[in-house]
Order: structure tokens, then sequence, then C-alpha cells
């Protein structure tokens, strides 16, 4: 039976690095709040989800990482299953260099204490995702060609039919 | 534009709104006056100005003509057209519809948010939110209770995090298919704000009929999000926009969930409009003061 102290078949896996290149970081409180300028998403990593991102170097294992995130939570019964989750939602949002090479099947349920579960709950991992709206996708009321735009999709929303963004502004076909 | 720069306009103007700028153009005094006088708040003169972020173009058509034939007053955006149609009156509500998103938009060291928001004992509440999720409702219900009216279409961050007046007329709903009226602050019985206040609670409550207006607490991070979530210009500046945010949010408090009736929610609202503790880091003892 899994043991929920140790990370099941991910010891010899590739250490995981957080991705730096175009993104935009920014502290707030305990928690992250990250601009991806490629897929133009702003994303919130809780205090778990942030402390074992921020200690994703290219160089720790995920062992190191389970240690490092009982030691800097608080919390020495933290399950290694929090760090799995953990990485695997920066990977699906893509705030790590390389993919895992690892299984990505889920560890079997392990037969908890309710105070494990406990644990388990207090410290779950949040990456929360939003697109960055575009003016249009923020106005009000009826708005439509000549609004300002980046690109051709920012207009698919013009109430009158304007398609296409010439010089960012939402322009009717001829 | 070399083809609409020829259509023959004779009169003009610059003006700049929160470092927006913009020039406006007419073949008719008449209709730029009545432009003008639908300006966004915050609008000066600029004049001088040799470029600008949007110009805006709109053209009277002929009088005459021959019989039959039908003359379109035109609106141009930069070289997109806005507006082709034979009532002057629409050529004016074009404009005054797309100016406040444009100022939003191009606005230069401020950060717009689609938000309502009012004054409340010296902090400002801002309610986030697209259209239709009730902001106007709510933030009638706010000025009635005696908060100040800032906006119903958005909350201005300024260079120090504080949250601006933008106080054009509130709009009202109707009827379907009619349009809005506008109404000031005064005619609601309350008053206008006027100067920058720090922000004191963000608001993310939409409404839904029957709902039992229980709000859920934010972190600090949930609350930037919901205001990025309603950002104008982030993906034009969201270095610019993720920092005024930050610096808005870091000492006010945030609330989302459902609302009923937005009378029945005003005294919640009123109630958290109040500054969250900040945590003090000691500083070490001994050595020097940096």
């Amino acid at each position: 039976m899994a043991s929920c102290s140790t990370p099941p078949e991910t010891m010899n896996a590739i250490p995981p690095q957080a991705r730096s290149a175009k993104l935009l970081i920014q502290t707030v409180g305990d928690e992250l709040v990250i601009y991806d300028r490629r897929s133009l998403h702003f994303r919130r990593l809780n205090r778990t989800a942030a402390v074992i991102w921020r200690h994703c170097d290219g160089r720790r294992s995920v062992a190191d990482l389970v240690a490092l995130a009982r030691a800097e939570l608080d919390a020495p019964k933290l399950p290694a299953r929090v760090v799995e989750q953990a990485l695997a939602k920066l990977e699906k949002t893509d705030l790590l260099r390389e993919v895992l090479a690892r299984s990505r099947r889920a560890a079997p349920p392990s037969r908890r204490s309710a105070r494990g579960r406990c644990l388990l709950s207090a410290h779950v991992p949040v990456v929360a995702s939003i697109l960055a709206p575009t003016p249009l996708m923020t106005a009000s009321g009826e708005v439509g060609a000549g609004s300002p735009c980046e690109t051709d999709s920012d207009c698919e929303a013009a109430t009158d039919g304007a398609v296409v963004c010439v010089a960012g502004a939402c322009t009717q076909p001829d | 534009m070399a083809k609409l720069d020829r259509l023959g306009w004779n009169v003009g103007f610059n003006f700049q709104a929160y470092g927006a700028r913009f020039g406006v153009r007419s073949n008719d005094p008449e209709l730029l006056e009545k432009l003008r006088q639908k300006l966004p708040p915050g609008a000066r003169d600029d004049p001088g100005r040799k470029v600008v972020d949007v110009l805006i173009s709109a053209r009277r058509a002929p009088p005459g003509a021959r019989p039959g034939l039908r003359n379109f007053h035109l609106l141009y955006l930069s070289i997109a057209r806005v507006a082709r149609t034979t009532e002057l009156d629409e050529i004016i509500a074009g404009f005054e519809n797309q100016i406040h998103l444009l100022v939003a938009a191009f606005a230069r060291r401020c950060v717009f948010i689609h938000a309502g928001c009012v004054g409340w004992q010296g902090r400002t509440i801002v309610l986030p939110g697209r259209t239709m999720a009730g902001k106007s409702t709510l933030v009638r219900a706010l000025v009635r209770a005696g908060a100040d009216y800032f906006s119903d279409e958005y909350a201005v961050i300024d260079p120090r995090g504080r949250v601006c007046p933008y106080p054009k007329p509130i709009s009202v709903r109707g009827e379907p298919d009619t349009k809005p009226r506008e109404v000031t602050a005064e005619e609601l019985g309350g008053r206008a704000g006027w100067k920058p206040l720090p922000l004191g609670l963000v608001a993310s409550v939409t409404y839904a009929a029957g709902a039992n207006g229980r709000l859920r607490e934010l972190s600090p991070a949930e609350s930037v999000m919901e205001l990025l979530a309603n950002a104008v210009a982030v993906r034009r500046s969201p270095e610019l926009t993720l920092s005024l945010i930050q610096r808005a949010t870091v000492a006010a408090r945030a609330v989302k969930g459902r609302r009923g009736e937005a009378t029945a929610m005003v005294p919640q609202l009123l109630r958290r409009c109040q500054p969250r503790p900040v945590k003090i880091v000691a500083r070490p003892r001994g050595g020097k003061n940096r």
C-alpha cells in the first residue's frame, strides 16, 4: 500500500524547473499573480503552489520539494501527493519549463485518517487562471466598429459585424 | 486614411483625458460643437498636438441633393467607419458610446477598471463586473443610502493607487428595447465624489433572482484577479495595470457572491468597507537606518 509520505514513481523524474521567459510576476501577500505574455493568461498561485513553484530550479528533485514544502508551510506531515498535485497543475498551466518525465496517473487513494485528510485539504495547491480581457470584452452596451483591438478575434464580439482589426480599430469590411 | 482625408474637414480640435490623446474634426462647426458637449469627464483642450492616439472624423451630409437620393452622415474612428446614418443624433450618440471606452483603452499612467464605484467614509467601494451584472443598480442603491457617486462605468486607479471619480451620468435601464436614460447623483438624492480616495472594498457581486446574498471573503490575490478580469487596457499595459492594482488593493478588503435585491445588499457592503489590517514587519535592532 502506498504511503502518503513517499512520492510514488517520482524519485527518479527529471527535476522540475519553473519557467521564467515571458512571465510578469507579482507577489501579493503570500500568493503569486503571474501574467503569461505567451498565452495572455493571468495565473494566481496560492501559498502552497507558490512555495513549490519558487523552489523548482531544475536541480531539486520532487523529494527535495516535498521536504522544502513541509518546512516552509510548517506542515511536517504534508503528504507528498500535495507536491504532485501542484506540479501537475503548474505543468498544465505552462509554468514549468519541461514536461515532467513521469507517470501522470494519480497515486491510488490511501487509507488516510481524518487528520490526514484535514492536512491535505488545508494545503491544496491552487493555480487559478483568467484570460486577460480585451477592451471590447470589458465594454458595456453596444460597441462595434471602431472599438480598440489588437487582433481580428477581438472584433468578433462587435455587435454590427465588424470582424477586421485595422490600425488598432475594428473595421467593417468593404 | 488618405481617402478619408480628402472628404473636406475644415474644423477641429484636440483634447486629452487621463493621458489619452484625441483629435476631432468635422466639415460642420455646429456638429463639432455638439460633439464637444459630449466629451468624457476629465477632458481638457490639447492645442498644438500633432500626434494623437485616435482621430475622430464626423461628417455631416450636405443638404439638398437630387430627389430620392439619401445623403448619409458619417462617423470614423481613425480609418474605421463607426456609423453611416441619415439621423445626425445617431452620429452624436455613436461618438458618446465610443469615447469612454477609447479613453479607458488609451489612458496613460492610470488604470481603468470596468466597475461601478462609490465613496464611503473616506474610502471607495469598487464593484467590478461585465455588462448586465447589476452594477448600476447597486451603485444607485448605495448613492441613495448616502455614498458618494464616483461612477457606474469605470473605477480609475491613479499612480498612487487611489481611486478617482469618473462621473459620467448614471445609466438607468428601462423597458427592454428602449434606450437607457441618464440621471445625475443629485437627482437620486445623493452627491458626486470629487477627490481621489483609497480603496476600501472590492465587491464582485452579481445579481441573481432569489440569491441569498451570502458573500465570501477573498484573499488579496483573489481581489487582484477580480480587478484584472475587468481591466480595460491590461493587454496593452500589463505591467502598469498589475502594479497599480496591487498598490490599490494592499489595504482593501474583498468579497464575492450573488445578490438579490440591491437595497438588501447595501448595509453589508457599507459595513465591510473598512481597512484590512496590514502586517507590519519589525525592523531589526541596531545597525544603520537605511
